[in-house]
């Protein structure tokens, strides 16, 4: 019975974290919209940080609650989720080939963050001045991006598609209701998600972490997954890339960096023993398919996806 | 000409299928959200109802236990007047005045003080109410008075002591060959009437069990300890002025259900169940603090808030897709126009159904339709000289 009803709160969780970030982007792009405010700032503040607002909303919910350990996980098990499950299934509708332009340095600084972040582990807690540490560099990210050197990837055009698909707000009320349920909705959404993790994870006996490693990073992932699968139905999975590696160093830098600065983060010695590891290595395996401009075919996704598989049955 | 079934883009006005899918997803909120109140309002009521029956559930079954501890006393009693060394040590006692005697009837009842648990005095008297002999340590300082009957076992009252703390105390006569030769008062410990009060089964963290008489000089007498220590260590003496409602009411024969309004002795807010103990004098309350209902009632809140929370789930789910449903003929149509508008003119809308929406799209078809063959008619550049013409 606790279970249905912790799976409910998860479910119910999730659909809140997915409405309360489209109504939050969205009424946030129609404010930038009615305020002249530029398209590269709109796409640089309100889109990356609106969208990025569901995890990072149960990031912060979850380490403020005294459960470090899902927000850590939620990060880690996102990142390894985006590569080998986002990354996974649309390459089995339709193949990816790595060879768009800048994605060779995008994936390195995935990597290079990616070792920051185990190095930040080691030395745990993360702490307030290493959140600072990951939120100026993506700040740098940000600024670097304006100049044109597109170094955070799935920024462009997000605007364009929201409005193209069902539109935005344009009177004062609606913006401001778009905005005001979007900020009521992430936190309940959150609050839930938390509470079906921790309730999940005592009622089959296993660590928060797993939870945040699997079922609150799977959930989290989900419309990243929704969105590559619909672009490779329309066989444009190349832009999958670009969302995974935008997503990973969004999480880690933003979402991990942010939550950081508003708690000490202990990070549970057995991510160093293997989760971080995975998230290093499917970083990695991707860095070689960009390097060498490979096709990601359907057996390697389906090697994706069956690795993903085996984490999850592992950590479980 | 080709019937298209529109999916392309709108504008960058708000979507009208977003507008409804908000509207029904407010609306099915809104539903659920009273649902859930009237839910939470009718369930913490059964939960008070609960609570209260519960109560006086352990109200009744404590002074059952009270009443029972009192029959145990009796039947000690009962046991030791019988006792046939005694009768018989007394009637030495009685015949021959003599130290061995004393001593004799000294040592029956230390043998009878010790064999019986929890009797901290035994005292026999003769017929004038003197003492005539006496073993153990617990001072009564009351005058011992017979019972009238022979066979009767009177319960004389409680008593503080300093070195035993409570002590309650039993008298009964003495026979020998059906003569009443004089009486005993035997005194015992209260540590049964404790067990049954400090027993807290089902009374959560902070309910509790007050036994309570009042004595000879108007105050009330706490026979048991109670749990809250450091405010009122129970057993103790308490002026009645500063004794709660309940108390002083199930003091007065009241046996009664407090289900608001009552204040117990530490100034918390209480629910309590009262029962009076006609044959021994004593007040039983037993309690449970408000707060603590309190956080039964926040739980349950708490836990529907949380369940209806994620059922709205479906509900924006439910409504989210029914709106769009229900308005994608409106936004295919209007984007239908907007792309005419722009030069596609031999688009036409696809009617389905039989409601104002497709009688709309047949009526824009036939519009489109006789614009174009009025075109075909009266080409636009004629009519505009017609028109210039006219002018």
């Amino acid at each position: 019975m606790y279970e249905a009803l912790d799976f409910l709160k998860l479910f119910g969780g999730f659909v809140y974290l997915l409405m309360g970030g489209d109504l939050l982007v969205r009424g946030a792009l129609g404010l930038a919209r009615e305020t002249n405010i530029s398209p590269m700032v709109v796409g640089l503040t309100i889109v990356a940080m609106g969208t990025s607002a569901p995890e990072l909303m149960v990031s912060t919910f979850s380490a403020l609650s005294g459960y470090p350990g899902i927000a850590i996980g939620n990060v880690v098990g996102s990142n390894i989720a985006n590569v080998l499950l986002v990354l996974g299934v649309p390459v089995l509708i339709h193949p990816i080939i790595c060879d768009q332009e800048g994605l060779g340095r995008q994936t390195g600084l995935m990597i290079a963050v990616s070792v920051l972040f185990i190095l930040l582990c080691v030395f745990q807690p993360i702490t307030f001045w290493a959140g600072v540490l990951l939120v100026a560099i993506l700040v740098g990210f940000l600024i670097s991006a304006t100049r044109g050197s597109s170094l955070m990837p799935g920024l462009d055009g997000a605007e364009e598609e929201l409005e193209r698909v069902l539109g935005l707000p344009s009177s004062s009320a609606t913006i401001m209701l778009f905005i005001g349920l979007g900020v009521i909705a992430l936190p309940l959404g959150a609050d839930l998600i938390v509470e079906g993790g921790i309730g999940l994870a005592g009622s089959w006996g296993i660590p928060e972490t797993v939870i945040g490693l699997s079922l609150i990073a799977l959930g989290t992932s989900l419309p990243e997954l929704s969105t590559t699968v619909i672009a490779a139905l329309h066989k444009n999975s190349d832009v999958a890339i670009g969302n995974v590696i935008g997503s990973n160093l969004f999480n880690i830098l933003a979402i991990l960096g942010i939550t950081a600065m508003m708690t000490d983060l202990p990070v549970d010695p057995s991510f160093l023993r293997f989760d971080l590891w995975v998230m290093l290595g499917a970083a990695i395996i991707l860095w070689l398919f960009v390097l060498f401009k490979a096709k990601i075919s359907r057996i390697a996704g389906s090697f994706f996806l069956a690795g993903y598989l085996g984490y999850i049955y592992l950590i479980f | 000409m080709p019937k298209c079934r529109i999916v392309s883009i709108w504008p960058s006005r708000l979507d009208i299928r977003t507008k409804l899918a908000l509207v029904l997803v407010f609306v099915s909120l809104i539903s659920m959200g009273l649902i859930a109140l009237f839910a939470y309002q009718t369930s913490a009521q059964l939960l008070q109802e609960v609570s209260i029956r519960q109560l006086d559930a352990l109200a009744e079954s404590k002074a059952m236990d009270l009443t029972r501890v009192h029959q145990g006393w009796r039947d000690k009693t009962r046991l030791i007047r019988n006792g046939t060394e005694i009768q018989e040590g007394l009637a030495q006692f009685l015949a021959n005045h003599g130290d061995a005697a004393d001593q004799k009837l000294t040592e029956i009842l230390e043998h009878t003080a010790l064999s019986v648990e929890g009797v901290e005095r035994v005292t026999v008297v003769n017929l004038a109410g003197q003492e005539v002999c006496d073993v153990g340590e617990a001072q009564v300082f009351t005058e011992i008075e017979l019972p009238r009957g022979d066979r009767e076992i009177v319960y004389q009252g409680v008593y503080l002591s300093d070195q035993k703390g409570l002590l309650v105390v039993f008298t009964t006569s003495l026979v020998v060959d059906n003569d009443v030769v004089g009486g005993m008062e035997i005194v015992f410990d209260a540590n049964d009437l404790d067990r049954v009060a400090s027993n807290y089964t089902g009374l959560g963290e902070t309910g509790e069990v007050m036994v309570v008489t009042r004595t000879r000089n108007n105050k009330i007498l706490v026979l048991n300890r109670l749990r809250h220590e450091g405010e009122l260590v129970g057993p103790g003496e308490i002026p009645v002025s500063q004794m709660s409602d309940p108390v002083t009411r199930v003091l007065a024969g009241e046996s009664d259900v407090y289900i608001e309004g009552a204040v117990d002795y530490r100034g918390e807010r209480v629910l309590a169940a009262t029962r009076y103990l006609t044959e021994l004098g004593w007040g039983l309350v037993v309690k449970l603090d408000e707060s603590e209902e309190g956080e039964r009632a926040t739980f349950l809140r708490d836990t529907m808030f949380d369940i209806a929370l994620a059922l709205s789930a479906f509900a924006i789910i439910g409504g989210t897709l029914l709106g769009f449903y229900l308005a994608r003929p409106i936004h295919d149509l209007a984007v239908l126009v907007e792309r005419m508008r722009h030069g596609e003119v031999d688009l036409r809308a696809s009617v389905e159904g039989d409601d104002e929406i497709a009688y709309l799209g047949e009526s824009v078809n036939a519009l489109v339709d006789y614009l174009q063959e009025a075109q075909v008619q009266f080409p636009l550049d004629n009519l505009g000289r017609d028109q210039k013409h006219d002018v």
